[in-house]
């Protein structure tokens, strides 16, 4: 399960090259500029989130012993760590949506194009959204 | 919330570093558990509990003062 799970990651990273060398040398055409761009952006991500993942399961696992990856996962799991976790999220959350106000703020006094305004804008009513799918789906799980 | 994780740990001659590795939490979970910073969910609190061989109610100390705390 986890040497497939190894196999996973080199497959995504193939796939991310390969994506990447799509936009890079084979849309290079004027018109299709935006799918050039977005298939080396998209491939390059999946390419490093890949390897770096098939490195992790692969060469650095080997080094650990036992005991390590015991003490690792008591680590992650463990209770405490999981509620700092959850509370940073949520502080972090609060955070951003006030910097994110003020930007919106700051592009709209520095006359910046309203569909400029309106994109950045839409992460409020993204936030909105996913506040309402999430506290309706934890509601029916707790 | 006050507790006797502390001195039931140290009734058993342990480290917290063997506590923590018996119940499978962090040694900064129990240090915090022990300085009343943090207190366990229903899981832990049993897990602690059946560890020492004890109730709920002898290992962890509830009055209604902080029952109506807000952390």
């Amino acid at each position: 399960m986890k040497k497939n799970k190894g196999y996973l990651y080199l497959a995504m990273a193939v796939f991310g090259a390969g994506l990447f060398c799509i936009g890079e040398f084979i849309l290079v055409e004027e018109n299709l500029k935006a799918a050039s761009g977005s298939c080396i952006g998209l491939g390059a991500a999946i390419f490093c989130l890949g390897v770096g993942n098939f490195i992790a399961k692969r060469i650095i696992s080997k080094t650990e012993n036992e005991d390590v990856l015991h003490k690792k996962d008591i680590a992650v799991n463990d209770e405490r760590n999981t509620r700092i976790r959850e509370k940073v999220g949520a502080k972090i959350n609060q955070i951003v949506l006030y910097a994110l106000s003020l930007l919106v703020l700051a592009l709209g006094f520095m006359g910046v194009d309203v569909k400029v305004i309106l994109m950045v804008s839409s992460i409020f009513v993204l936030e909105l959204v996913l506040a309402i799918g999430l506290t309706n789906h934890y509601s029916k799980l707790m | 919330m006050n507790n006797r994780i502390e001195e039931l740990r140290k009734q058993r001659k342990m480290n917290q570093e063997d506590l923590a590795d018996a119940l499978e939490v962090s040694r900064q979970t129990i240090g915090s558990l022990e300085n009343g910073r943090y207190n366990p969910s229903i899981t832990l609190a049993f897990k602690i509990a059946r560890y020492f061989n004890k109730t709920i109610e002898e290992v962890f100390l509830f009055t209604e003062e902080e029952g109506n705390e807000e952390k």
